[in-house]
């Protein structure tokens, strides 16, 4: 019977601020906590009085990395508030817009945050000297996922060419092509990404429990921009909700571990994620995405909440080869570069949803009839994961001390258990401070 | 392929001025033979983009000089030591001139790198000081001329 105490304020390597405390005396759990110290940032105040067209600009900036994801939902719940149908051009390029941002947050996650960790290292740094050619590949694919978004949208991080009605600008036939030869040149990274993975996959904790995963369902494609609410229960049963339930589903309330809102729906915690989509929508997987699934010896429903970043790296090879679909759909149909913003045609309350890397994003808002917003709410998905990543300490815990594993141990593996959930706990800044050699 | 990278923060005022230029350079479509990249606190995106095919790079930051708020000085990383301490906390906290030698321990030798630094006045806003607001298109001039020249 061992006294175990792990304090660890804040845990390294995920998008903010969140503590691990875990206190077991002669054996027995006294406190196993995921705890959220974040302050909360009032963007819903933030966005009223403001006019419709500077909405998203305002709500992209709740999330660098889910820039794009919050720029979508925002323009969807914009769109449905003031009756504005955008055309099937402006559709696609958002569609491939989302998944730039999809491979590039992927491809950050899993070589930057968890790699370190399959490895035995402390970060991405140490890598430089040991693993070169990893990193160098992991570059590479970071390099793509920005001139991806770039290309589509000025910019990948708070892109500025999503408007209102669509967009600001379009890719011509040039910019479509080059798109497609940057995309095609990073396959053989791909291959090798899933060699470097197959390597140290070994080392990804076993570790299940059921619980219950959320995410987009849609007809078009595998749920990523659009679609309702799927949840999937762990015996395989799917309901869905329109977007504008989203309250049903979410049931956010308040727990004293957490600044973060928890939420929970059929089952006492959710996921959501690249897990939580692959999952839900297995069988939409791009052909080449599922071949690496396979080669990575992933199948759905997988329960393990470690297998969430393989599930990202699957996610970025579908997010690759789907872009390359649409844009040879694109160049089929011709892109009308001189496509006017549709208007709107009416006021009132709007709701929209996209995935973003770390699970299903719901914007809520409502118009004066001089398009001005009175109300916003807006529900991200790491609060969503919250109460999942608790209710996994409470399981994962009991079963390392009756393995009797070091404090060492649980410790890692507690915070590797976070950072497989990607969370994006909130944002900070930095600036240079510098004195001049004399 | 050259460079200005725009580092910093929104929410923290006068540290916002690197991308504000960057954003704006490509707002209003000045890209003219090289490519304006808001870089933020993703350090990340910086190593990717910097290698032995980038031919000049020019970083623009908020850097605290001890010189009047609003005033810029152009150096390069050797000229200056950081006295920045770091927390390791957080994936958003990071270092300029920490990041410059990562990406030379990666790719080798790096083409020459210039650092545009603007004194800042003002750290706890969302917006810039009335110093950095009225020098606003100037630093931006400047930035675009010291990258094409």
């Amino acid at each position: 019977m061992k006294d175990i105490n792990i304090n660890v304020h804040h845990l390294t390597r995920v998008e903010g601020h969140g503590n691990i405390v875990v206190n077991v005396k002669e054996g027995k759990i006294e406190r196993c906590e995921w705890q959220v110290p974040e302050a909360p940032r009032f963007f819903e105040a933030m966005i009223r009085g403001r006019h419709y067209s500077e909405v998203q600009r305002i709500t992209s900036r709740i999330c660098g990395i889910c820039s794009v994801g919050h720029t979508l939902a925002s323009l969807k719940a914009t769109e449905n508030a003031l009756g504005i149908k955008i055309s099937k051009q402006s559709e696609i390029l958002r569609r491939m817009l989302k998944h730039a941002e999809n491979f590039d947050s992927h491809v950050l996650h899993v070589f930057f945050l968890v790699a370190p960790d399959l490895f035995g290292v402390k970060s991405v740094f140490p890598l430089v000297e040991t693993n070169s050619d990893v990193v160098k590949i992991a570059l590479r694919m970071k390099r793509l996922g920005h001139e991806w978004g770039s290309l589509l949208a000025g910019r990948t991080t708070h892109p500025i060419k999503c408007i209102p009605g669509g967009w600001s600008e379009y890719p011509d036939e040039e910019q479509l092509n080059q798109l497609k030869k940057l995309i095609a040149d990073r396959v053989p990274d791909v291959e090798a990404t899933v060699e470097v993975l197959a390597s140290v996959a070994h080392k990804i904790p076993d570790f299940t429990r059921e619980t219950e995963y959320i995410g987009l369902v849609d007809e078009e494609e595998y749920g990523m921009y659009d679609g309702k609410i799927g949840c999937l229960m762990p015996d395989g049963k799917l309901t869905t909700y329109e977007v504008k339930d989203y309250r049903s589903v979410t049931n956010e309330w308040v727990s004293p571990l957490s600044t973060a809102k928890y939420t929970k729906h059929f089952m006492d915690s959710y996921m959501v994620g690249a897990l939580a989509r692959i999952n839900i929508n297995f069988d939409r997987l791009h052909p080449q995405a599922k071949k690496v699934a396979q080669a990575l010896g992933f199948k759905a429903i997988c329960f393990n909440p470690y297998m969430n970043s393989v599930a990202q790296f699957i996610e970025a090879v579908h997010s690759a080869y789907t872009t390359l679909d649409y844009a040879d759909q694109l160049l089929e149909m011709g892109v009308d570069t001189k496509e006017k913003p549709a208007q709107p045609t009416k006021f009132g309350k709007g709701f929209g949803s996209t995935e973003v890397p770390r699970g299903i994003l719901f914007h809520e808002y409502e118009y004066d009839k001089d398009g001005f917003c009175v109300a916003g709410n807006c529900i991200i998905p790491t609060n969503q994961n919250h109460a999942n990543i608790q209710k996994d300490f409470e399981k994962i815990l009991p079963e390392m001390l009756e393995k009797d594993k070091s404090e060492k141990e649980i410790e890692l593996t507690m915070e590797m258990l976070v950072r497989a959930y990607d969370p994006c706990i909130s944002c900070s800044a930095h600036y240079l401070d510098v004195e001049f050699k004399r | 392929m050259k460079y200005i990278f725009g580092f910093g923060s929104y929410y923290r005022g006068d540290d916002s001025i690197g991308v504000r230029i960057c954003e704006q350079i490509i707002l209003r479509n000045l890209e003219d033979g090289f490519k304006s990249v808001v870089v933020g606190n993703n350090g990340s995106l910086f190593l990717s983009l910097v290698d032995q095919n980038t031919h000049r790079v020019l970083i623009v930051d908020s850097a605290d000089m001890e010189i009047s708020p609003g005033e810029y000085l152009i150096f390069s990383p050797d000229q200056v030591k950081s006295k920045k301490l770091l927390s390791n906390f957080s994936t958003h906290e990071g270092d300029v001139l920490k990041l410059i030698k990562i990406a030379e321990k990666i790719h080798g030798q790096l083409p020459p790198i210039e650092i545009m630094g603007i004194q800042p006045k003002c750290l706890q806003s969302y917006q810039l000081s009335p110093e950095l607001q009225q020098n606003f298109e100037s630093y931006l001039q400047k930035a675009i001329y010291l990258i094409k020249h």
